[in-house]
C-alpha cells in the first residue's frame, strides 16, 4: 500500500522529466506526449541554431567563472567557520549561508538597481558576481561538511612538524577536503548554469544565457527543439551531478 | 621591567631588555605579568573576501533597493526622483488588486507547501526505511528532478497540462472527464507544477529528520506493545517535526519567490508577487514601486518565518 | 641545564581558569609527566607549550629563550597526539619525511633520515603503507618516528597510549621510555593513568584544578605527598581530618592518633597513612586502636580490610595474601596501629 502510493508520488515527481525527454524525439511539429515516431531532427535543429549554441558557450563561461570565484570564497569561509572559534562566528555563518534562502526575485531587482549605479549594468562581470553570491553558500556547506569529518589534530601535527599555514593548507587540509571542494564546485557550476531569475534581471540583450534563451523561447512558442536542448542538459547534469551527489550526500547511510 | 608607554586600558607596551620580543603586559595586583592575547586574525582574514562580497553585492544592493523604494517616481518623464516618500507602499497596500496579488502568492505558497508535505512524507518515510542499494536508487530518483532546471521541468508541465495535453486526454479517455479541464493559466496548474519542482527539497529535509530518530526507540515502542499506527503518530511524527518545519520553511520560501513556474504556467492572467516585481522592474521600469513590492514580500516572509520558527521552538521545547 | 621553563603560565577561558599560574623547570633529557584528573588542565598546558593555545599570562622558555610568542611551526617541538594525527593521504614514508621537507632538509638527506627513524621504532619496510593499513600501535610508532626524525628540542606527548589496548599500552610505555632515554630529548608526557606516569617519568607533576600541586620523582610523590589531593589521587590513602595542637594530632571525633612531626604549626590538618603501612593485630594489643572489621575485599594479591573505630573513623588496611598469614573475618574485633614516621600530616 505504502509502496503503491509512493510509486505514484515518484511518477508525479519524474513526470515532467520523462515528458521532456520523450518529446525530444517526436516527429510532430509541436511537443506531444506520448511522442509519435522517432527522430533526431530536433537535436540537429538546435545544434544548427547559433542563438542556442552561442548561449551554451556563454552559460558555460559564466558558470565556470562564477564557480571559480564561489569555490575560492566558499572554501576560505568554510575553513574559517569550522576551524576557528571567534566572536560573531554564529552570526557570520548564518549571514554567509543566507543567499540560499534569500528570494532570488528580490536579489535580482536589487542588483539591477545597484548595477545601474556602479556601472555594471548588462555586463558579464555583473553576472559572474551575482552567480557567485548565489552559489558560494553551497560550496561553504559542502566544504564545512568535509572539514568536520577530519581530525583537526592532523593540521596541528603539520604545524608542529614545522609547516607554515600555507604549506599546511596546501599539503594537508586541501587534499583532505578535496571531495567536498569538488562537490561544491560541481553544485555551483550546475546552479549557475541553470540560473534564470537573477540573470533575467541582469543580462543585457547580448548577454543571453541558455536558460534565458529557453525561457523566452518557451514563453512565445513551443516546439520540440526545447525538449532536445533540455534532454541534453538533463543527461549532462545526471552524468556530472549524480556521482558527486551519490558520493557526498548520505545516499546509502 | 615595567617601564614603558601606556597604550590605554591599563595596558603597557614593554620591551624586555636583552630579548627581541615585544610583549604587551598589564601589571596585576599579584605582580604577575599579564600578556594581552593577540586576537587571532586568521579567521577574519579567511572570511574577509566573502564578507566584502556579500556586504557589497547583497547587503549593499538591498540597502540601495530599500532607499529606492522610498523614492518618488514619475512615469515617462523624469523617472526616479530625489524625494523621500511612502507613496509606493501606500499604493500597494491601498489597492485591492495588489493586495489580491499578495494574498494569491500566500495562498499558492501555502497550498504548495501542504501538497509537498502530504506527498513528501510517505516518500521520505520509505526512503528512511531503506538501506543500501535500494536507498541509493530511490535517493537518486528524488535527486534527478533536482538536477533538472526549473525551466525545463515547467516546460514539461506545460506539455502535460495543456487543454489537449496528456493529462486531459488520459482523464477523458478514462471517462473521468467529459471535456478538457483547464489546468494552464490558473492557480491549480501553478500548484501542480510548483509542488513537483519543490518536492525534492521537502523529501530531503524530512529524510534527514527521520534518519535522526534513534531506531532503538521503535524497538522500545514495539516492546512496550505499541502498534504500527500508534508508533507512527506517537513516535515518528513528533520526532520528525524538525524536518517538517525546516522542509516547510524551505519550500514556502522558495515557492513565494518562485518566478519561472508562475510566469509560464500562470501567465499574465494569474499575477503573483514575483511576476509583479519582475513586471514593474523590467517591463514598466518603475523601480521604486518594484522595490516597494519586493520589501512587502520580504517583510511578509520574515514575519511568517519568525512565527514558524517560534512555533518550531515551542515544539522542540515540548518534545 | 634547564631545557624548558614555564613561568607563571596561566590560561583563562572567560571565567574558568584552565591553567593557573604554573611554574616548572625541566632538566635537559628529563621526562616529566603531567598527571591529574580529567579537566585539570594537562592538555591545555601542553598545547600552550606546543604553541596551539596562547597563554593568558606567563612565559615559556626553551633553553633560556622566550618562545611564548613563537608560531607552532617555529618551535622545533615534536608532538605525539592521542589520535596519532597521521596524514591519511600520505604513505608512512611521506608522513615521516613531511617535517624534514618543511624544514628544507636537502633532498638527498631525507631518505636516510626517514629510514633511520623507521628503524628506530621497528617499522623498517612499512614505508609504502598508508596509515589506515596499520594497526593502532603501528600508527603510534609512525607518529613517534615522524617527530624523532626531526631531532626536536622537546618531545610532547598528549595521552599517546590511551587509544591502545591494555597489553600494548604497557609494552609501548616501556618502548617510549627507552627511545626517549636513547635520544635524550627532554619530554613532557600528559596522562591520567598513574601507573603509566610512575613507570615512564623521571618526575611527575600532579595537577589539580589548573595548578601543579606537587612535583617530584614517582617515589617522592607516593611516599611524601604534600597535599591532601596528591595523597588521595595517587594510590590509596587513609585520610583523617583533625587538628594539630602541640605536636599531637587529634581527629575530629577527639581521638589522638600517632603522627610524624608536624611541619606547619598548630591548626587544622589531615593525617594520611597508606593502607599497607597499617598493622593489623588482635584486639587488645598495646599501643593500638581497637576496632571492628566491617568489610573484607580481595584485590589480587592483597586483602583489603576496612576497620571501623569506635569513634566512627574507617581505616583501610592492605595485607599481603600469603599462605599462613592470619586472615580476619567480618565482625572480628581487631586493633590497628602504624609507626608515626609512616604517617604524614598534610595541610588541607
Ligand atoms: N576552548 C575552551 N574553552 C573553554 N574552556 C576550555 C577550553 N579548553 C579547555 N577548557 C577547560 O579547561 C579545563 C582544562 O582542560 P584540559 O583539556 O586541559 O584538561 P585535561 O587535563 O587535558 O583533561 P583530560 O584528562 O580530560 O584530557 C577544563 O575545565 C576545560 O573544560
Ligand atoms: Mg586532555
Amino acid at each position: 500500500m505504502l509502496i503503491a502510493v509512493n510509486i505514484l508520488i515518484l511518477l508525479y515527481l519524474v513526470a515532467p522529466v520523462i515528458v521532456v525527454v520523450a518529446t525530444a524525439f517526436t516527429t510532430t511539429a509541436y511537443p506531444v506526449f506520448p511522442p509519435q515516431g522517432f527522430t533526431f531532427r530536433w537535436f540537429e535543429r538546435f545544434l544548427s541554431m547559433p542563438e542556442f549554441t552561442e548561449a551554451i558557450r556563454r552559460s558555460a563561461l559564466l558558470a565556470l567563472s562564477s564557480t571559480t570565484v564561489a569555490t575560492v570564497l566558499g572554501t576560505l569561509s568554510a575553513l574559517s567557520l569550522v576551524r576557528y572559534r571567534f566572536r560573531g562566528r554564529e552570526a557570520m555563518s548564518a549571514f554567509m549561508l543566507s543567499p540560499i534562502l534569500f528570494p532570488t526575485i528580490v536579489f535580482g531587482l536589487a542588483l539591477l538597481v545597484f548595477y545601474s549605479r556602479v556601472g555594471l549594468s548588462g555586463s558579464f562581470a555583473g553576472l559572474v558576481i551575482a552567480h557567485s553570491v548565489l552559489t558560494t553558500p553551497f560550496v561553504i556547506r559542502l566544504v564545512m561538511a568535509s572539514l568536520a569529518e577530519f581530525d583537526p589534530a592532523v593540521e596541528e601535527a603539520s604545524r608542529n612538524l614545522g609547516a607554515g599555514w600555507w604549506r599546511t593548507f596546501l599539503q594537508v587540509t586541501l587534499p583532505l577536503i578535496r571531495p567536498g571542494v569538488l562537490a561544491g564546485a560541481v553544485f555551483a557550476f550546475i546552479i549557475s548554469f541553470d540560473e534564470l531569475v537573477v540573470t533575467l534581471f541582469l543580462a543585457g540583450p547580448d548577454m543571453t544565457t541558455l536558460p534565458v534563451r529557453i525561457y523566452t523561447y518557451v514563453e512565445f512558442s513551443s516546439d520540440p527543439t526545447i525538449s532536445a536542448i533540455s534532454t541534453v542538459l538533463i543527461v549532462a547534469w545526471m552524468l556530472i551531478g549524480v556521482p558527486v551527489y551519490a558520493r557526498f550526500l548520505s545516499v546509502k547511510h | 621591567m615595567h617601564h614603558g608607554r601606556a597604550v590605554g586600558f591599563g595596558l603597557e607596551l614593554v620591551r624586555l631588555p636583552g630579548r627581541d620580543v615585544h610583549r604587551v603586559t598589564q601589571g596585576t595586583a599579584d605582580g604577575i605579568l599579564r600578556r594581552r592575547e593577540r586576537p587571532n586574525t586568521t579567521p577574519y582574514l579567511l572570511i574577509a573576501p566573502n564578507l566584502v562580497w556579500l556586504l557589497l553585492f547583497m547587503a549593499g544592493a538591498l540597502v540601495l533597493l530599500a532607499i529606492t523604494s522610498l523614492r518618488g517616481y514619475e512615469p515617462g518623464g523624469r523617472g526616479i526622483l530625489e524625494t523621500w516618500e511612502l507613496t509606493h507602499y501606500a499604493q500597494f497596500l491601498g489597492d485591492p488588486f495588489f493586495l489580491g496579488v499578495l494574498w494569491r502568492s500566500l495562498v499558492i505558497s501555502t497550498e504548495t507547501t501542504i501538497v509537498c508535505l502530504i506527498l513528501g512524507f510517505p516518500l521520505a518515510y520509505w526512503l528512511s526505511q531503506l538501506r543500501g542499494t535500494a536507498r541509493a536508487v530511490l535517493y537518486l530518483a528524488v535527486l534527478i528532478p533536482l538536477l533538472t532546471s526549473a525551466v525545463v521541468r515547467t516546460f514539461g508541465w506545460m506539455i502535460l497540462l495543456s487543454n489537449n495535453g496528456f493529462l486531459n486526454k488520459t482523464l477523458i479517455n478514462l471517462g473521468i472527464l467529459s471535456s478538457p479541464m483547464r489546468l494552464m493559466y490558473n492557480e491549480t496548474g501553478i500548484i501542480i507544477a510548483l509542488a513537483e519542482v519543490l518536492l525534492p527539497f521537502m523529501v530531503l529535509a524530512l529524510d534527514a529528520a527521520l534518519l535522526n530518530i534513534d531506531r532503538q526507540l521503535y524497538d522500545a515502542a514495539r516492546n512496550l506493545g505499541a502498534g504500527a499506527v500508534r508508533i507512527f503518530f506517537q513516535v515518528t511524527l513528533p520526532l520528525s517535526m524538525p524536518g517538517v518545519i525546516s522542509g516547510s520553511v524551505l519550500v514556502f520560501t522558495l515557492a513565494i519567490s518562485a518566478y519561472v513556474t508562475p510566469a509560464l504556467i500562470g501567465g499574465p492572467r494569474v499575477p503573483v508577487m514575483s511576476t509583479t516585481i519582475y513586471q514593474q522592474g523590467i517591463a514598466l521600469l518603475n523601480w521604486p514601486f518594484g522595490a516597494a513590492i519586493a520589501f512587502v514580500l520580504l517583510v511578509t516572509l520574515i514575519l511568517l518565518l519568525a512565527v514558524l520558527s517560534y512555533v518550531g521552538y515551542r515544539f522542540a521545547r515540548a518534545a | 641545564m634547564i631545557d624548558l621553563e614555564l613561568q607563571n603560565l596561566t590560561k583563562t577561558y572567560g571565567t574558568t581558569t584552565a591553567v593557573d599560574d604554573v611554574n616548572l623547570a625541566v632538566e635537559a633529557g628529563e621526562l616529566v609527566a603531567f598527571l591529574g584528573p580529567s579537566g585539570c588542565g594537562k592538555t591545555t598546558t601542553l598545547r600552550m607549550v606546543a604553541g596551539f593555545i596562547e597563554p593568558t599570562a606567563g612565559a615559556i622558555l626553551v633553553r633560556g629563550n622566550d618562545i611564548t610568542d613563537l608560531k607552532p611551526n617555529h618551535r622545533d617541538m615534536g608532538m605525539v597526539f592521542q589520535s596519532y594525527a597521521l596524514f591519511p593521504h600520505m604513505t608512512v614514508e611521506r608522513n615521516v619525511a613531511f617535517g624534514l621537507v618543511a624544514r628544507g632538509v636537502p633532498r638527498a638527506d631525507i631518505a636516510p633520515k626517514v629510514s633511520a627513524a623507521l628503524d628506530l621504532v621497528g617499522l623498517a619496510g612499512f614505508g609504502d603503507r598508508y596509515p589506515k593499513q596499520l594497526s593502532g600501535g603501528q600508527q603510534q610508532r609512525v607518529a613517534l618516528a615522524r617527530v624523532l626524525a626531526l631531532k626536536p628540542k622537546l618531545l610532547l606527548f598528549d595521552e599517546p597510549l590511551s587509544n591502545l589496548d591494555a597489553k600494548l599500552r604497557v609494552q609501548m610505555r616501556h618502548e617510549i621510555r627507552e627511545l626517549q632515554k636513547g635520544v635524550g630529548i627532554t619530554s613532557l608526557f600528559v596522562t591520567h593513568d598513574q601507573e603509566e606516569a610512575m613507570t615512564i617519568a623521571d618526575r611527575i607533576a600532579v595537577m589539580n584544578n589548573g595548578r601543579i600541586d606537587q612535583i617530584g620523582t614517582p617515589a617522592e610523590i607516593y611516599d611524601h605527598p604534600r597535599t591532601r589531593f596528591v595523597a588521595d589521587f595517587i594510590g590509596t590513602s587513609n585520610l583523617i581530618d583533625g587538628r594539630v595542637a602541640g605536636g599531637r594530632f587529634v581527629s575530629k571525633s577527639g581521638l589522638e592518633l600517632p603522627c610524624g612531626p608536624a611541619k606547619a604549626g598548630d591548626g587544622e590538618a589531615v593525617l594520611a597513612v597508606r593502607p599497607e603501612k597499617v598493622e593489623l593485630a588482635d584486639a587488645g594489643s598495646p599501643d593500638a586502636l581497637s576496632g571492628k572489621v566491617t568489610r573484607v575485599t580481595k584485590l589480587g594479591g592483597l586483602i583489603e580490610y576496612a576497620a571501623t573505630l569506635p569513634t566512627g573513623e574507617i581505616v583501610l588496611i592492605h595485607q599481603q595474601d600469603r599462605s599462613g598469614a592470619k586472615t580476619r573475618a567480618l565482625g572480628d574485633d581487631i586493633a590497628v596501629s602504624w609507626r608515626p614516621e609512616d604517617s604524614r600530616l598534610l595541610t588541607i
